[in-house]
């Protein structure tokens, strides 16, 4: 094999530049130590992948309870209320696991929550798909809390407010109710749509979601390449009169 | 008049600028705000900083924030937030309130890139002087009382960082450490991206292959660290923003760094209407041909910096690169142009220092007198002195118009610079690198 030439400053009576063809000649001539560093910093990662706890996550989308067609409060509202640290505690608590900072912050990085139409998609991670699906059931079983004391208030307010006469007019025509003849109570409950659910249940991804060994690998693999590179060129890089 | 002005350029800024800070403690203690250009929105003070640290613990930065930042800045946001303060709030505003101190960090590196560059800058500018500490404690006094540096603590934007991270990639300019801190500083502001061609034109494809895999590398780390599924929506985030509507001419021209903020900022607003139709007219063709002949000259520079990369340094390239993002994008704010202070050395060793120093007088002198056009805003809480400020009406300063005129004129005459450079080079015959 032809020996490459040496680095040397070349290009243009200037000491400051390297032309492609020395730089490509010096990227060969040192390929070894880039293919060592380059698969050494790969195996590593790879290792460290397998060492690491993998993380499950379910995922699952949950509708807010209606009262008359209405939500109890908006989509948004209610991802504010699931991110917020006192239903983060709450679940913690109810899941017999003491609110320390660390466990707090832990669960607010390891449930994700985003708006997915008229629903709130919630992504909850742990160290078993069991455990993840626990903590999404877990943060549903509070909002239904939380959502049937909101459900009972707008029901008394409504009452309070005389909108059943209205309501009454409303559905006087509608045949259930004037069959049945409920009284209007009764109608404000059936009325009541929904109650806050899964209108996906939990499900779980087939695999851990973490360690992401791709991105290990490829964090690896250019972690090598960078040490590669500066141990190839490091001290032998021509310096540059213009700076 | 020009020699003193290029030998005092640093007491003269210093001094006006200490007359500015004065004026501003006098205003802020007598009605609880900061002078324009501080004061725009109270209710936004520091935002920039705490809505990053609020959303590295949220899902949905990408897709529901519409973060134009890259994952790097996240996991910086997570260093310095406290894990006290996070788990009690449940918007950006509360963490703010509850975690003011961590704007300390950012003041902190502030502090240490002024005080970095203000030594590379004495030593460029001091070769005609003997009084290299007092020269760097000048500088230092300049960089850490500039406006630009001062108006990004009061957004609280992590392009501070990114300012700290270009002084230490000047330190190192022929190490790897140069490629590292330039990559860092791509994953804060990616659009310092345009300091690749730096390297590129002067054929450090060492540095450049270096600076390319130490930013995918810090992308991947940060996807570690900070776990995003919708990180590819940066891009669509950076389009929407660009291109989106303004929600108010006021905001643009309120701080901007370049004439196409203002050009853009005529563009269809009700402001102008009420003034006589050929004055109007006037102003919006005489800033559209700015902006044209802006674009000619930046065409002009990169394809001059090809031809001619072997008689500029490498920090001339890069700061002709700067200079030309900041002077024709309307999207970074005015406070970028604190990223030109690493690079400035570049321009000192020029034969039309003399010219440059004008022009970075008036880049970075406070001349901050409101002239218009007015704004009113409504009563609002100031986060920094805690009191209630009443109604009142705003304009945009003179220092606005100034330093983007400046800006413009300095692209001009490193374009100039440039075109001087190659008549020489082809007068004695030089070869061109790129058609060699």
């Amino acid at each position: 094999m032809e020996k490459a030439p040496p680095l040397a400053p070349l290009v243009q009576s200037s000491a400051e530049t390297m032309s492609l063809h020395i730089f490509v000649c010096q990227l060969l001539k040192g390929k070894w130590k880039l293919l060592f560093s380059t698969l050494l910093g790969a195996a590593l990662a790879f290792g460290l992948s397998v060492v690491v706890t993998p993380k499950w996550e379910v995922e699952a989308v949950i509708r807010v309870a209606t009262v008359l067609g209405e939500p109890v409060e908006s989509v948004q509202e209610f991802v504010d209320r699931l991110r917020s640290p006192y239903m983060v505690k709450s679940v913690l608590q109810a899941r017999g696991l003491p609110p320390t900072s660390q466990n707090v912050k832990k669960l607010m990085e390891q449930t994700r929550l985003s708006v997915v139409g008229a629903g709130v998609q919630i992504r909850v991670r742990a160290d078993s798909d069991t455990d993840a699906t626990r903590l999404a059931q877990t943060y549903l079983d509070l909002a239904v809390q939380q959502h049937e004391q909101q459900v009972q208030t707008m029901i008394e307010a409504i009452k309070k407010h005389a909108l059943l006469e209205q309501l009454a007019t409303r559905y006087s025509d509608v045949h259930y109710f004037s069959d049945k003849k409920s009284s209007l109570p009764d109608v404000v409950d059936l009325l009541r749509s929904s109650e806050t659910r899964f209108t996906v249940p939990p499900s779980s991804f087939p695999k851990p979601v973490f360690p992401n060994r791709i991105l290990f690998l490829a964090a690896g693999i250019l972690a090598g390449l960078a040490l590669g590179l500066i141990w190839v060129f490091h001290g032998k890089a021509p310096t540059e009169s213009g700076r | 008049m020009h020699d003193v002005v290029r030998r005092k350029l640093p007491q003269i800024l210093l001094l006006a600028q200490l007359v500015f800070a004065v004026f501003s403690l006098f205003h802020f203690l007598s009605y609880g705000r900061l002078p324009a250009p501080f004061f725009y929105d109270v209710t936004d003070s520091f935002m920039d900083f705490f809505n990053t640290n609020y959303w590295a613990f949220q899902s949905g930065r990408f897709d529901q924030w519409r973060s134009i930042y890259p994952i790097f800045s996240f996991v910086l946001s997570k260093w310095v937030t406290s894990t006290q303060c996070i788990e009690m709030v449940a918007t950006p505003h509360a963490l703010r309130a509850c975690d003011a101190s961590a704007m300390y960090y950012l003041l902190a590196t502030y502090l240490a890139g002024c005080a970095l560059c203000a030594g590379m800058l004495a030593r460029a500018f001091g070769r005609t002087t003997s009084h290299g500490f007092l020269d760097a404690c000048l500088w230092f006094g300049v960089l850490a009382l500039s406006l630009p540096g001062l108006y990004a603590l009061e957004r609280g934007n992590y392009i501070l960082v990114a300012f700290l991270c270009l002084v230490l990639a000047r330190r190192y300019p022929d190490d790897w450490r140069f490629a590292l801190f330039l990559a860092l500083a791509i994953n804060i502001k990616q659009y310092l991206l345009v300091l690749c061609l730096g390297p590129l034109l002067k054929q450090r494809f060492d540095q450049l292959l270096l600076i390319i895999v130490f930013s995918l590398l810090i992308n991947v780390c940060g996807l570690l660290l900070v776990p995003e599924t919708h990180y590819s929506m940066l891009i669509d985030n950076m389009t929407t923003f660009s291109t989106t509507v303004l929600p108010s001419m006021f905001e643009k021209m309120w701080n901007p760094s370049a004439v196409a903020a203002f050009a853009r900022a005529v563009e269809g607003t009700a402001y102008l209407s009420s003034g006589e139709s050929w004055k109007i007219d006037g102003v919006r063709v005489l800033l559209g041909g700015m902006v044209w002949a802006g674009r000619g000259v930046a065409v002009a520079m990169f394809f001059a910096l090809c031809l001619r990369a072997n008689a500029v340094s490498a920090n001339f390239i890069m700061l002709a690169m700067l200079v030309t993002l900041c002077a024709m994008s309307d999207s970074p704010g005015g406070y970028s142009t604190v990223l030109l202070f690493p690079f400035l050395p570049a321009l000192f060793e020029r034969p039309m220092a003399r010219g440059y120093t004008l022009l970075l007088l008036g880049l970075y002198m406070p001349m901050e007198l409101s002239i218009g056009p007015f704004r009113h805003f409504d009563a609002m809480d100031s986060f920094l002195s805690g009191s209630v400020l009443p109604e009142i009406v705003l304009g945009v300063s003179a220092g606005a118009y100034v330093r983007a005129l400046s800006l413009y004129s300095l692209m001009c005459l490193m374009f100039c610079d440039l075109v001087k450079i190659n008549g020489k080079s082809s007068a004695a015959g030089a070869p061109c690198p790129v058609l060699s």
